[in-house]
């Protein structure tokens, strides 16, 4: 009976010390970033991305006087979207084998343009977005890109989104926006591969031009 | 009596749909590749900027080399029933969906559309066989029961907000798809907007398991009232989603072009 239980114990004890090792081997790198990231960096993309959403939501939930405000908040978005997005690298992606072709000077100016234009569109757009929310779920880094998984949330659904990002002393900055599989950079590659292909470079650009003047004049009016 | 009408329309348009479909299959693909060009090609003839094109990281983290190309030979027609769509699409289905928004609570209208897709549960749950993703079919299937019972005929979705059983939605064109077979050309349809050979075929046998298929073959104005009410109810839930694509686009026509095609190749290979 004595050795029987001897046994039993011995066997229980064996397995509680497996059982043990294996949730110390599991934990371990769930203490660090889930073990995801490589190497663990001062702040993390998913955190630093969510900095900056958070701080626009939190923009546009100030409840008073909107419209009136709208011009003065926009200002705080940008400021903040600037310091979050990489608009020279999503510009080039955006151009594809088409940049290398460019001048520095037309280069720098495209990427002015096209910052200006995705602003203008995307920021008053979020005026009507001010309800959802985002979640943050996951990221995945490797080297110096990351990509960041979340979903905006409408009343029963959740649409996935995912933030590229790559590392520019030690911040992440974003130069693509995926929503629902599709890539935003890659959805003005094959929108500016078209426009070139057609009405060369110089098409692109005063196309660009015209869009620019219209949401101008939308805008004062 | 219009049944007669529907279904030679259905069959000519599959079997002019296939003469395209063999030519514009896999080898088209590369054909369609060539004429305008897979970005790791200029991966190479880009040296200034390699560190952002020439990363194998690049490749399918970024996903920026993995650009989705369709043969588009029916450019004109697709632009022009693009048009017909867009203006369909201001002029009359979004003032309905507003007024019918305005009238008819949010919560309500989700409710309709909750019950509008569990009634598509046999093209969820035999696509789902059919790819061999059996548990998928079976969480439909069971998505199925509680909602139809506890949901009540599907208006709610105790499935997903009690147990947590969430949708699987596979419909033919993803299940073509899964089995290697590529979109073939592109389409524009007139009403049911953008598709692709592949897609459309799909779509055309899916419906045989849609029950509103054979509403509108039993009593068509019945069904078509029925499939309106589909079509306003769902807009009224996402105005808003057409126009942010349409405003920040340069060439609108390529942008839907481009976004169906992204979004259905993520359906296809079910990332997240």
């Amino acid at each position: 009976m004595i050795n029987f239980a001897y046994k039993f114990i011995g066997k229980t004890g064996k397995k509680w010390c497996l059982f043990l090792i294996a949730l110390l081997f599991f934990l371990s790198p769930s203490l660090s970033w889930g073990g995801v990231e490589p190497h663990p960096a001062e702040s993390s993309a998913i955190d630093q991305v969510k900095e900056t959403v958070d701080a626009i939501l939190l923009i546009l939930n100030e409840e008073h006087v909107f419209e009136e405000k709208w011009p003065e908040k926009k200002k705080e978005i940008v400021v903040l979207i600037k310091e979050r997005f990489d608009f020279r690298e999503l510009s080039m992606r955006a151009l594809g084998k088409y940049w290398k072709m460019r001048t520095n000077e037309e280069k720098d100016y495209f990427v002015e343009l096209f910052q200006d234009v995705l602003q203008n569109t995307y920021i008053d757009r979020l005026k009507t977005y001010s309800t959802e929310k985002i979640v943050f779920h996951k990221q995945i880094t490797e080297k110096e890109k990351a990509l960041v998984y979340c979903a905006f949330l409408r009343k029963d659904q959740e649409i996935p989104m995912k933030y590229r990002a790559r590392k520019v002393n030690d911040s992440w900055l974003i130069y693509d926006i995926v929503i629902e599989g599709v890539s935003l950079v890659g959805n003005y590659r094959k929108q500016f591969e078209q426009i070139i292909r057609q009405d060369q470079y110089s098409g692109l650009v005063a196309k660009m031009i015209e869009k620019a003047k219209k949401q101008d004049e939308n805008l004062q009016q | 009596m219009k049944t007669s009408s529907n279904s030679p329309l259905r069959v000519f348009v599959t079997v002019v749909l296939s003469f395209f479909f063999f030519h514009g299959d896999t080898s088209s693909v590369t054909n369609c590749s060539s004429l305008s060009f897979p970005a790791t090609v200029f991966a190479q003839e880009a040296p200034d900027i390699s560190d952002s094109f020439d990363d194998p990281f690049d490749d399918d983290f970024l996903e920026d080399s993995n650009d989705i190309y369709v043969m588009d030979p029916l450019e004109p027609v697709n632009r022009f029933f693009f048009q017909v769509n867009d203006t369909l699409y201001f002029w009359l289905l979004k003032p309905v969906g507003r007024v019918y928004g305005a009238v008819i609570a949010e919560d309500f209208r989700i409710c309709i559309r909750n019950a509008f897709n569990n009634i598509l549960m046999p093209v969820r749950f035999v696509n789902n066989v059919l790819q061999g993703k059996f548990g998928n079919a079976g969480i439909e299937m069971s998505r199925f029961l509680i909602n139809t019972t506890a949901g009540i005929a599907g208006f709610g979705d105790p499935a997903k907000d009690i147990w947590g059983l969430k949708a699987h939605p596979e419909d033919l064109g993803q299940t073509l798809g899964f089995y290697g077979i590529g979109n073939g050309i592109y389409f524009c349809w007139p009403i049911l907007g953008p598709s692709t050979l592949r897609d459309t075929i799909g779509m055309a046998g899916d419906s045989y398991l849609d029950p509103l298929h054979y509403v509108m073959e039993s009593d068509y104005d019945t069904g078509v009232s029925i499939q309106a009410e589909k079509a306003v109810n769902k807009t009224s839930l996402i105005i808003g989603d057409y126009e942010s694509l349409i405003e920040a686009s340069f060439d609108p026509y390529i942008a839907l072009r481009d976004a169906y095609l992204q979004q259905r190749d993520k359906r296809v290979k079910d990332l997240k």
